[in-house]
């Protein structure tokens, strides 16, 4: 019986490749796993293997053509005919395997099918009255297993169904090892780990594995090792079990390893030890979570701290609050005023670090946001074009947005679009902060309370102690875009505001 | 704040159980949620304001008519039960009401924007909306839940004396007479309710048996009380013409017929709401009778715009509908869902009740697989004889794959077997099998015994019956 083999996709996104070498002719016979071809890439050559035993009837390629995943290569015959079946599904194994895309579009191949099927009941609403609202428990039973009725479903806890999905394991690949055929969640993060898969399934997977050597690392393969990585943080325990267990089959002594010191280690339920409530992380506080943890991994932080003497500002600021009839002309204000100012200055503090192209967006805007305690937690309206507002217009500003912020009013829109983040927990208190940078910005400037302290002041030529009014700064920046010395001159340059309140009044 | 337009991460459109699931998960998972629902009184669809729960509310209130009358077989006699309308009717408002002010308090208390208007996408990321003081909200994701509505004859409109089933959940009057077109669910719960206030009920329907769709070893008991409880049941029977008047309708059969009737209950079916939401416009394209295709994850042909409920077809049930909302929820938030259910388990509200999971066929089976197949009747449930009043006139049905013993579908009759089917469905998620549930202690004496002794006849070792070979004789 003659069959068709198809390009397998080489990986890394490649959908087109040049064949530049081949290994077979007409009438060769070749084993599974033999080199059929080389294909050459934008990236790399490849080789390509037979996922058959059998002679090559025919080759439809010439060297020097370009082809498509998906287009035929040859034409063979299987010559173990007692295991054609084997050898497709090995055939499909590898397509598969090569391209992580093939797996989705055979899932929904499945589905609409299963649409279908599920529509063939009925065919006009008066039959569907016949039918009694529903359609038919055949059709439930197909369209329920999302097989297409292909045959039973592969039987499998919901749970280690999902688990399947997280870990890209296609569960009619997983060698079961539950009563009756039932894939257990162990079975399916051994067939994430890849080797469980290829001591039972054939040769193809093997030289999928090979591959990568030559070829620097595909696409597939990275996919597979983060599926590892991935099963194995989540698993220490497990790890642990089997290790206990002591049964070093060669697949299962490399999951048993003691774990790396780049694996997260997982600890007892706090329940080992007493008593505990339980509360489930819900909206913000889950937002938040998500965020600081992200901007934690993915940012270098370093946070720079400086004091500024604002005994004259807290005078400017106390003898103009009455001025503002209906809002607080409060200290925060004063620091957005300035800090504005600053990052004109400094623009690579008011920008984005665009990861992708690698380049540093200037933001030609400044919208500033100001972290507010709420009953709900964190959230961070932003004051819009702060820059082109007086003292006032931010006062009543900021104060509606905290009101908004409070009370549940606020928008999403509100609190989107910022450049630069001021975060003011002073007032509870506080000398140093170091604040989480709210991605995507680049910096925060955290304030810590204003404190009267002995200050040293030259008077003359010489030097006297004086009871000023100082406020630390201490702003996080990210590394990635502004060194030390940046930081240390934006601070010096935002202390210098704020000890002279006069460069408010030029802004007003 | 009167603003015209709002921002969102994820937009429900359509506040039923697939919509005010998906709202719940996604805000859950931390996305802004918005709700954009044409219905005036809250959250909660068709489902809670005008379908499954007043229904339900109907059925047992009503139930309890035909329980009192049955006690007389016990020696226990109550007199004719007076039935106030106008309070009956206050009550399952309440119900439904208390049910709406929960779903609200929880939409509110995750932060959900809930929005009463008329929803159309003007694009892929954004919706109109008429009759709100919003009117635009652009979106990131959008889960499409709109629903579906009942079914009309052709050439009789709803109206008058010709009802869909949400015109007979209002309960206005009791008819003398009833027509209902359809032995669907809807037709037959409803015909319940009428029978049971005192309406001569006639069910017309064109096939040759009830409930249709339902394995027909579990329609047998119901159709033998409903023989009693209606005035008439015609099957293979068509309608020909329905027309309302002043006086009630006139129906004419297919067989020539004709007949009047103080009402009509139309239940043929309903039809997905897909018309005027803008949908082509965006790239959602819909299929021959208006569903919307959608992949196991939930996603329609066009990035980011998901569907879930009655617009997607399936089985239309509730229940079927929050796990997809769920699973569009989850999608959007990353989590790797898809809907991949083993069962979805169907209940009849009607005496007795009919309950099933998975496919209950003994031969020429969608999954090609061979079947052991068992039924434990209620006649031997100690239980169901104690409960009296016709609870033991039904079965339990157990279909397993022959040599794995694996569970592929169970059916019920009896009382309260809408709570029994939980554990079958759950059986069928887990890949369990006949042993595992016979070797599951079920209490008695309970109904629930009934999934047990199945599972051991399945096992050729049955208790209180002698084997599923003698029931099958004595039926």
């Amino acid at each position: 019986m003659s069959k068709t083999f198809e390009l397998p996709d080489p990986g890394e996104g490649i959908h087109e490749a040049e064949v530049v070498e081949l290994h077979v002719s007409q009438g060769d016979e070749v084993d599974e796993s033999d080199i059929l071809l080389d294909v050459e890439t934008d990236k790399a050559v490849v080789e390509i293997p037979a996922p058959f035993t059998g002679r090559i009837e025919q080759v439809l390629v010439d060297v020097g053509d370009d082809i498509r995943v998906g287009d035929a290569v040859l034409e063979y015959e299987d010559s173990e005919t007692g295991e054609e079946t084997e050898s497709t599904s090995a055939e499909d194994d590898a397509t598969q395997a090569a391209d992580p895309g093939a797996e989705e579009a055979a899932a929904e191949g499945d589905t609409e099918p299963s649409m279908e099927e599920e529509e063939a009941g009925p065919s006009t609403p008066q039959e569907a009255e016949a039918a009694g609202d529903e359609p038919s428990s055949g059709a439930d039973a197909e369209g329920a297993d999302g097989t297409g009725g292909r045959g039973s479903p592969v039987p499998a806890a919901p749970a280690t169904r999902r688990l399947a999905r997280e870990l890209n394991v296609d569960l009619e690949e997983v060698q079961a090892s539950g009563p009756e055929g039932r894939v257990t969640p162990e079975d399916v993060r051994r067939a994430a780990g890849g080797e469980g898969a290829a001591e039972d399934e054939g040769p193809a997977e093997d030289e999928q594995e090979e591959e990568p050597a030559e070829g620097g690392g595909t696409a597939e393969d990275e996919q597979a090792e983060g599926a590892e990585a991935e099963a194995a943080g989540v698993e220490t325990e497990e790890a642990g079990a089997q290790a206990e267990r002591g049964e070093p089959t060669e697949e299962e002594s490399r999951e048993a390893a003691p774990p790396g010191i780049r694996q997260a280690t997982e600890y007892e339920a706090p329940e080992t030890w007493g008593e505990v409530q339980r509360e489930p992380l819900r909206s913000v506080r889950r937002t938040t979570a998500r965020r600081m943890a992200e901007a934690w991994r993915r940012i270098p932080h370093v946070t720079h701290v400086d004091h500024a003497d604002i005994t004259e500002l807290e005078a400017f600021r106390s003898e103009h609050d009455e001025a503002l009839d209906d809002a607080d002309l409060t200290l925060t204000v004063f620091l957005v005023k300035a800090l504005v100012a600053v990052l004109k200055e400094f623009p690579r503090f008011n920008a984005r670090l665009d990861e992708e192209s690698e380049e540093i967006a200037y933001l030609q805007y400044h919208h500033v946001g100001v972290a507010v305690d709420t009953d709900r937690g964190l959230l961070v309206p932003v004051l819009r074009d702060a820059d082109a507002k007086s003292l006032k217009e931010l006062a009543v500003e900021l104060r509606d947005l905290t009101e908004a912020a409070r009370e549940r009013g606020i928008t999403r829109d509100q609190m989107r679009g910022g450049t630069f983040t001021l975060t003011n927990p002073g007032p509870l208190g506080g000398d140093v902060v170091t604040p989480v940078i709210n991605l995507p910005q680049v910096a925060i400037l955290g304030v810590g309370r204003a404190r009267k302290r002995p200050v040293v002041v030259e008077d003359g030529a010489e030097d006297g102690i004086e009871v000023r009014l100082v406020l630390p700064l201490c702003l996080s920046f990210d590394h990635r875009v502004n060194d030390g010395a940046d930081a240390a001159r934006f601070v010096t340059r935002l202390v210098e505001v704020l000890e002279d309140p006069g460069a408010f009044v030029r802004h007003l | 704040m009167g603003e015209m337009s709002v921002s969102t991460e994820v937009l429900v459109l359509g506040g039923g159980p697939g919509g005010y699931a998906a709202a719940f998960r996604a805000a859950q998972r931390g996305l802004d949620t918005t709700v954009v629902t044409d219905e005036a009184d809250g959250l909660g669809g068709v489902c809670l304001l005008r379908g499954c729960i007043p229904s339900k509310a109907l059925l047992e209130m009503t139930g309890r008519i035909s329980l009192v009358r049955a006690a007389s077989e016990a020696g226990i006699h109550f007199s004719e039960p007076e039935v106030d309308l106008g309070a009956l009717q206050d009550w399952t408002d309440d119900v439904v009401d208390a049910l709406v002010s929960g779903l609200d308090a929880l939409a509110e208390g995750r932060g959900i924007r809930v929005l009463e208007g008329r929803g159309t996408f003007e694009s892929p990321s954004r919706l109109r909306v008429e009759g709100a003081e919003v009117s635009v909200v652009d979106f990131e994701h959008a889960v499409i839940a709109t629903g579906s509505r009942p079914v009309d004859l052709p050439d009789t409109p709803f109206g008058g004396p010709v009802w869909d089933s949400e015109r007979a959940l209002e309960m206005e009057e009791i008819p003398d007479t009833l027509l209902v077109v359809g032995a669907g669910y809807v037709g037959l719960e409803m015909g319940t309710v009428y029978a049971r206030l005192g309406s001569a009920v006639t069910v017309v329907e064109t096939m040759e048996r009830i409930l249709p769709m339902v394995d027909v070893e579990l329609t047998a008991p119901l159709r033998s009380h409903l023989d009693e409880l209606f005035d008439d049941i015609r099957l293979g029977s068509g309608v020909e013409s329905l027309e309302g008047d002043e006086d009630g309708v006139e129906v004419v059969l297919d067989d020539g017929t004709r007949e009047r009737f103080d009402a009509a209950l139309v239940a043929v079916g309903r039809r997905p709401r897909t018309e005027s939401l803008g949908l082509e416009p965006i790239g959602v394209e819909l299929d021959g009778k208006g569903y919307i295709p959608v992949d196991e994850t939930r996603r329609t042909g066009v990035d980011g715009v998901f569907a879930v409920g009655d617009v997607t077809g399936g089985k239309r049930l509730a229940h079927e509908a929050m796990r997809e909302g769920k699973v569009a929820a989850d999608v959007i938030a990353g989590e790797p869902a898809a809907f991949d259910a083993r069962a979805v388990p169907a209940v009849v509200y009607t005496d007795p009740q009919i309950a099933w999971c998975g496919d209950l066929a003994e031969e020429d089976r969608s999954d090609g697989a061979e079947v052991d197949v068992a039924r434990f009747p209620l006649r031997a449930s100690g239980r169901a004889r104690t409960m009296g009043a016709g609870a033991a006139d039904g079965l339990v049905k157990l279909v397993t794959e022959v040599g794995s013993g694996r569970v592929l579908g169970a059916g019920f009759t009896g009382r309260h077997v809408e709570s029994l089917v939980t554990e079958a469905t759950l059986a069928m998620e887990m890949g369990a099998t006949a042993e595992d549930l016979a070797l599951t202690i079920h209490p008695h004496p309970t109904l629930s015994e009934g999934l047990g002794e199945a599972a051991e006849d399945i096992l050729g070792l049955p208790t209180h019956f002698s084997s599923s070979d003698e029931a099958e004789e004595d039926r």
